[in-house]
Order: structure tokens, then sequence, then C-alpha cells
């Protein structure tokens, strides 16, 4: 299912040129090596990112309303951006470093606020200081809107904020391609066990599972791999809350099923709203638009079809 | 205490406090409970009947003191000991065999999913409780009697030589009750160790061999039968009850004569 998704992702491509045309004229094979194919590898590596760490933490906060963005990483990410973008640092590569420092430390400060919280269990006392630590940060973003020069950087940071793949090259993904993949390798080798953190904290020992510690470590992998996606591509917002939810709606609970599904759905969704982003206008249209708009009629379709299994 | 033999848990002077409470549920607890027999703790709401289930279990340590697991270790041998909360809360909705299967987790390895071997077992679990016609349904699709028998095979699929139960039959009807019972029953023959929680002392005087009664903050009365008698029923359950011998069976009453106590 993950080669058929791989082969599938690729065909959706925006075929204008033709391959005679192609392969007489040097300037487009360049064009498509150097412009199109990464970023079609990106686009599906988002999807497929975002998704998967949204199935992933829907699983184990047994939530199906939770963002993989939550913990802080996302406004951390953002917060980063703006910060570079405020300090003109405006390099592919500052950005994407400042935004990842950012995500983990929104994630770490998460983490350690949730150790210095004194009530409730592990996972509530995570999603509260996750909140706590998102709010922190996108207050921070709106100091620096409110900073920002109105000319120049402002409309740079909140085209940031909707997200988009335009200027992905080679060299954006080449540190980050390995650690996202093996990052992705490992739940879909989890994606059976993910089911297991479902159960209750005492249901799960009697299995035998050590439930916090796999939890905590399900959690970093979809945090590290959504914070590297959202450091070439802004917040992409939708994404990981909607697919996980289609894949279940289409295929049901079982996580063995829905890890795959989701891939699929999540590469294709991704690489179908990107095309839409580049191609409809001659300018770049944020990413975010489309994502929000196809996802959520998709899945406002999907409800009212399939009614009677979700309910 | 001659053997360790016949002994499944052992507790001593175990000492438990809720983590901010100020107020110990088990105050230098000790007692032991058989291998093979079926055990009930009863008690009235509060009285820790979950507490000493999971302090059984292992997943709460005691703050004092110690519980052992005689003949078997906890974490080395995973999936020995089968648990039933009194409810649980699935946040999807698998199907019933997918739920089923979860108990053959101390069966799969960390990286693989359930193979042949695990859904033939799954099969042969819903075979003996006679759950066929719900193999196909959602859980959020089953009744609460159909859900607790479904709770009930996916502990079975782990294969355990304990079953702790936290009130089983709490919600269910006098039908589901007794085929609940009846399953119990037939476990306790193919050779497993029950220990369950009620509050009702008419079940557990139906099917258990062995009695533990929590009374709330007073300590504990452990015996056969013969200590479900009108004094300590009264004492634990805060209200003056009588019994009656109905058929070898156990019957309590309110005692409607006498005030509360």
């Amino acid at each position: 299912m993950l080669i058929f998704s791989i082969i599938l992702g690729r065909y959706p491509k925006p075929g204008l040129i033709s391959l005679e045309f192609l392969s007489q004229n040097e300037l487009a094979k360049k064009l498509i090596l150097t412009l199109r194919i990464p970023r079609i590898v990106s686009a599906l590596l988002l999807g497929i990112s975002l998704s998967l760490a949204g199935l992933v933490m829907q699983t184990v906060f047994r939530n199906p309303l939770v963002d993989p963005g939550f913990l802080g990483v996302s406004q951390g990410a953002s917060f980063g951006a703006a910060l570079g973008i405020i300090l003109g640092l405006t390099s592919r590569f500052h950005l994407q470093a400042l935004s990842i420092l950012f995500a983990i430390m929104g994630l770490v400060l998460s983490y350690w606020i949730s150790r210095q919280i004194r009530f409730g269990g592990q996972i509530l006392r995570l999603v509260l200081s996750g909140i706590a630590v998102s709010a922190f940060f996108s207050a921070g973003v709106g100091i620096l809107k409110y900073l920002a020069d109105p000319i120049q950087q402002l409309p740079e940071i909140v085209f940031w904020l909707l997200g988009g793949l335009w200027a992905v090259k080679w060299e954006d993904l080449v540190f980050i391609l390995p650690i996202i993949l093996s990052g992705i390798f490992v739940i879909i080798l989890l994606r059976w066990r993910l089911n297991v953190l479902t159960l209750s904290q005492e249901v799960a020992f009697s299995l035998g599972v050590e439930k916090n510690r796999e939890t905590i470590g399900v959690i970093l992998i979809s945090v590290i791999i959504t914070a590297l996606v959202v450091s070439y591509s802004g917040i992409v917002s939708w994404i990981g809350l909607v697919i996980p939810n289609i894949s279940r709606v289409i295929i049901g609970a079982d996580t063995a099923k829905t890890v795959p599904a989701t891939i699929m759905l999540g590469g294709i969704f991704a690489l179908i709203c990107d095309d839409f982003a580049r191609i409809l206008l001659a300018g770049e249209i944020p990413l975010s638009i489309f994502t929000a708009l196809l996802g959520a009629s998709i899945f406002i379709i999907l409800l009212s079809v399939k009614r009677e299994s979700f309910a | 205490m001659n053997t360790y033999k016949d002994i499944l848990f052992l507790l001593n002077k175990v000492y438990y406090k809720y983590p901010g409470s100020n107020r110990p549920i088990f105050r230098g607890l000790s007692l032991k409970i058989e291998c093979g027999k079926v055990t009930a703790i009863l008690g009235q709401n509060g009285s820790g009947k979950s507490t000493l289930l999971k302090l059984l279990l292992g997943v709460i340590k005691p703050y004092n003191g110690f519980v052992k697991r005689v003949n078997f270790k906890s974490a080395s041998q995973a999936g020995l000991v089968a648990f039933l909360p009194q409810t649980e809360f699935l946040g999807f909705d698998y199907s019933v065999e997918e739920y089923i299967l979860f108990g053959r987790v101390p069966f799969i390895d960390f990286l693989s999913s359930p193979k042949e071997s695990d859904y033939k077992n799954v099969s042969s679990v819903i075979n003996d409780l006679k759950l066929q016609e719900l193999k196909g349904k959602k859980i959020n699709q089953l009744s609460g009697g159909e859900f607790q028998r479904v709770r009930i095979a996916r502990a079975l699929a782990q294969n355990p030589k304990v079953l702790l139960l936290d009130e089983p039959t709490t919600y269910l009807d006098l039908y589901h009750k007794k085929l609940i019972m009846d399953s119990l029953k037939k476990l306790h023959h193919q050779g497993v160790s029950i220990v369950f929680a009620t509050h009702d002392p008419m079940e557990a005087a139906n099917i258990a061999e062995n009695f533990i009664l929590l009374n709330k903050g007073k300590g504990v009365i452990i015996g056969k039968k013969d200590i479900l008698n009108e004094n300590n029923l009264s004492d634990i359950f805060s209200i003056s009850l009588k019994t009656i011998m109905l058929n070898k069976q156990l019957f309590v009453i309110h005692n409607e004569e006498s005030p509360q106590l």
C-alpha cells in the first residue's frame, strides 16, 4: 500500500509541458529537476509527515481533534520564523534553523511546564502546558507582527504563517529528509502497536506495556517530524487534523490500517493542494488556504455520506 | 504461614494513599490471596476495592510494606495477570475483533502486527464466550452487557493465570449477570485464579470461596463464607442488614426493624 502510494503520488504532476518539449528544452529539464521535483517531494513529505503525526497524536491523546503542532511546536516555529524576518535573517537556511530551534524550544517548554503542574495525569499535564506554550508563542508572534515594517516584513511574516512550498530546493531537504523518513519508518513499524496506547494505563500495564514511555516516544517522533516539515513549509493547517479523521471514516479505527491509509491520503492530498497553490494563479497562493478549503469540504462530504458508521 | 505453594499474592503491612490526599486508603494491610481460587473483595464505594486490585496488579506501588507476587513475577512475565477496570473509555470505535486482539499484545513483538495464530486464538475465545454474533460489530454498537463480555474476551485472549475484575457486573441486568458469572465459574474450573471487587454480597457468595471485607478505614476481615454474617455485613456497609439462607444461597436484605447503625 505504501509503495502504491508512492507510485500514485508522483503522478498528479501538472504536466502542462509535453514530453517532446521537455526532451528538447534544457531549461525545462532544469526547471523540472531543480524546482518541480523537490517541490513535489517536499509536498509529499509535508502531507505524509503532518497527517501521520496528527494520527499518532490523536491516537495517544485519544482525541480526534488534536493537531500535530499543538505541543507548542507550530507556534514555536512561527515565532522563530517571524523573529528571523524581523531581524533580517531572511535566508532560507536561517529561517529554517530558527523555526526548528523555536519549535523544539516549544516542545521542551511544554514538557518542562508539564513537569511543574501538580495535578492530573501525565498526558493531561502535557496537553495543558502545550496549550499554554502555544498561547505564549502566538502572543510573541503578535508582538513581532506589531513591530514589523508593514511594507516589507509584515507581508513576509503573514505569508510564512499561511504556509507554502514556493521556494523549496534540494538543499533545504538534504539534511532533514533522512530524519523525517526514519521517523515515518518507525511509525510504520509501530502501526499496530499504536492501538495499544489507546488503552487505559491499568489495562496496558496488565498487558506488559510501558504506556507512558511508549507514548512519550511516539509523541517525540511526531513532534520532531512536524517541526522539521514546518521549518521549510511554514504553518500548513488542517492536514494533520483532517486526514487522520478521513482515514478513520473510510477504513475504521485500527491503526494498522489507518497508518498506511493516512500516509497515502496525506501525500496525495498535499500534492493536490500544492498543485492548486502553484498553478491556479500566476503568483503563489498560500498552501493553507487550499488545505483548509479542500480538507474541510472533503471532511463534510464524508461525514454526511458515511453517517451511520461514523456515529 | 507454612508454605508459599498455594499463595498467589501476599500483602505485608501495605500502606497506601493517593498522591495529594491526606487520608490513607490502607494502613498496614496484610493479607494473602490463594492460588486457583475465586476471591471476592467486598466493600462500600470508596473502601479501596479498586485500589487493592491495582496494588495486586502492580500498576500502583505501596508507600510502605510490599505486595509479593508468589510463583510469578510481574514485569518479566507480562500478560499473566489480566485486569478489567470498572469502566473503559476507548477513544476510537474499534470493531469487536480488533478490540479482543489487544489482549494478544504480550504475544506480539514490539514492532510487528498480529499473526495468524493471534487471530485463531481470538476466534476460539469468541467461540468459547459465544460472542460470534457480535464479532463484526463496532464497540459503540454494543450494549453494556455485550461490551462487558467482549472485555472479558479481551482479558482471556491474553491467556492469563490470574483475572482481576473490578465490579464486573455492576451495570448489568440479571440475564447478563448470570452469563458473566457462568463464564467466570467456567474459567475457575479451567484453573484461572479470579479476584473480583463487588458491592453485592449475594453475588460474592454465589461464586467466591474466599472473601475480603474492606471496612472503610477500619481494616479488613478475611475468611470463608461464614464471615458474610449480619454483623460483618452491617458493619462494612454502614446499614443494618439481615441475612437469610434459602436453597443454600445467601440472601441479604435490609433490616427494617432496627434503626440504622
